[in-house]
């Protein structure tokens, strides 16, 4: 594997609402492999710049390559296919089937087409056995049989990531994974991303510094659409212009 | 599958297949015209269901593709002479005809849904509707065939050479068909395309993140309905031995889709139990009084505002589904 060509490089993005610059001459690299944090104030474009690589918003202009393909006009799903998956910021997960399916679908979705009309994939053991131990990987195996509607919150988050991880992707988008889950279910999750560095690449936008110190390998921070700095933690931790802009007290 | 719903398909299904020999002991060859018109309208519901229940996709034009299929019928039972004579096919042949009708009435709903399926919400059901009104007014149109009036058959289908003429004949392949298509109903939304269905209908934008490109799997679902509405559009055309515009005016897509609703949406059996339920009454309040409509209504309000999954969850409750 080569690591030093990059996996996603996004060039020169722009995206507004209205007078609101989501995204203002937005570039960014990432390497095969690394975790990837991307902090910035509240509006600063995070989530925006996710759901532009994911396919759900359609940039204004520049470009998204992803493995050295233009991805910019592709639909989200063939985007997912391609190797691309994203967790959302609000759990979005399929209330009525349980915990199984909802991962065997996601399975699913990466495993050739679903054009069959016979066989119940619940029974399809190659299925049944992957999406338990992506179940096991984040601590839901208790739950496999147990409606999604009817998960805490935290599980559903577990759950959300879950999805995430079934396809195994190459580029992992999470959009804040660690917001309203409590202190030791966000310390496993550490755990757990810790554990898929290097196996996947991470793009992470987290509001908790502490998990973002801990698990980035590069940060970049983003204020109203622009790339005011990008380093490494030790290098963003020590740079003048991120403490005053948002850091402040935190570090 | 959960046992009790298994249970009640079963007793449903044996109710059924007992009653033409139930017609038959108390002398009413009446109540195999109702029955047949039952499983006819439950096929219609079924392959409804599969649209609306497991879906999400809220068509309001499902008599066209009932319409389709019974035109078929009737079009190329009205060529049947000429067909003959050219040394074509049996344009009585349902092993022929009937096919051909279910082949026309996908690819009506394959033209339909390809464009509806552009919208959802209010629009998806308002254009379906339209669509659907489109070919109401063309059959209006379709003067050679009666235009307005419709078209009487020659006679019935011949199914591989054998008469269908006799009632209870036609019953039991009206019965096959259903049970045949409800078995494929029932494997279907328990399959890879099934769950992907009820995935898009949970949450479409998650089915797209996960790499499913959905609008391909809703208009393959939209054709597998519009078959099961043609197939039982080729039978209603047979029982009655008509067609006419009627069955595809709107009121007839309201009608099936109230079986659904009252049977209990995304449950497949429920459409069939609306079915029962509502020709049931209207054949039985006709009867008692000629303002049977105004009844009718009160019972479905009620109904409706009882049962959370209509009969099917009156009948299901107790078991813990």
């Amino acid at each position: 594997m080569n690591n030093s060509i990059p996996i996603l490089e996004i060039n020169r993005l722009a995206k507004s609402f209205g007078a609101i610059r989501a995204a203002d001459d937005l570039s960014l690299q990432l390497m095969r492999g690394e975790c990837h944090a991307v902090i910035g104030p509240n509006g600063a474009g995070k989530t925006s710049l996710i759901a532009q690589v994911s396919g759900l918003l359609a940039p204004d202009s520049g470009n998204i390559s992803f493995m050295g393909q233009k991805i910019t006009t592709w639909p989200i799903w063939r985007r997912s296919q391609a190797g691309i998956a994203r967790s959302f910021q609000i759990a979005s997960i399929f209330p009525e089937f349980t915990v199984g399916e909802n991962v065997v679908l996601s399975i699913q979705a990466q495993k050739g087409h679903s054009f069959r009309f016979f066989r119940n994939p619940q029974h399809e053991a190659q299925l049944a056995k992957l999406a338990y131990s992506v179940l096991c990987q984040v601590g839901l195996e208790a739950k496999v049989n147990a409606r999604a509607i009817n998960l805490s919150h935290g599980e559903q988050r577990q759950l959300e990531l879950a999805m995430a991880l079934a396809g195994s992707p190459s580029l992992l988008l999470l959009d804040e994974p660690m917001a309203g889950i409590g202190s030791t279910d966000s310390q496993r999750l550490v755990a757990l991303l810790k554990a898929l560095k290097g196996t996947v690449t991470i793009l992470l936008v987290e509001h908790d510094m502490d998990a973002v110190f801990a698990l980035a390998d590069r940060i970049t921070v983003m204020v109203y659409g622009k790339v005011i700095a990008s380093g490494s933690p030790h290098e963003i931790r020590n740079d003048a212009d991120v403490r005053a802009a948002y850091l402040g007290q935190m570090v | 599958m959960h046992k009790s719903h298994i249970f009640l398909i079963v007793i449903v299904f044996a109710l059924f297949a007992i009653l033409p020999g139930v017609a038959a002991l108390m002398d009413q060859p009446y109540l195999l015209t109702v029955g047949t018109k039952i499983l006819i309208s439950a096929m219609a519901a079924v392959s409804l269901d599969l649209l609306l229940g497991y879906g999400g996709m809220v068509s309001f034009g499902h008599a066209a593709f009932l319409g389709v299929g019974a035109y078929v019928v009737g079009i190329l039972s009205f060529y049947a002479p000429v067909l003959a004579a050219g040394g074509w096919f049996d344009g009585r042949e349902a092993v022929i005809v009937w096919p051909v009708a279910i082949l026309f009435s996908v690819v009506i709903a394959v033209i339909i849904g390809a464009l509806s399926l552009r919208t959802n919400g209010i629009h998806f059901i308002m254009i379906t509707l339209a669509f659907a009104q489109m070919l109401y007014f063309i059959t209006i149109s379709l003067e050679p065939y009666g235009g307005d009036d419709g078209l009487s058959l020659v006679g019935r289908s011949r199914l591989a050479g054998f008469s269908l003429s006799d009632d209870t004949s036609f019953y039991y392949v009206c019965f096959l068909l259903l049970a045949g298509f409800f078995w494929l109903c029932q494997k279907i939304v328990l399959s890879r395309f099934g769950y992907a269905i009820r995935g898009i209908k949970q949450n479409p934008l998650r089915m797209k993140a996960l790499g499913f490109p959905i609008y391909r799997y809703q208009l393959v679902c939209f054709a597998i309905a519009g078959a099961g509405a043609g197939l039982a559009g080729a039978l209603s055309a047979n029982q009655s031995e008509f067609v006419s515009p009627d069955l595809l005016h709107w009121s007839k897509s309201g009608e099936i889709m109230v079986m659904v609703i009252l049977g209990g949406v995304g449950t497949l059996l429920g459409p069939v139990l609306g079915s029962i339920a509502l020709i049931s009454l209207e054949e039985g309040l006709a009867l008692l009084t000629p303002h049977w409509m105004i009844f009718l209504g009160i019972i479905l309000v009620i109904m409706v505002l009882s049962f959370r999954r209509g009969l099917y969850g009156l009948l299901m409750r107790g078991s813990n589904e």
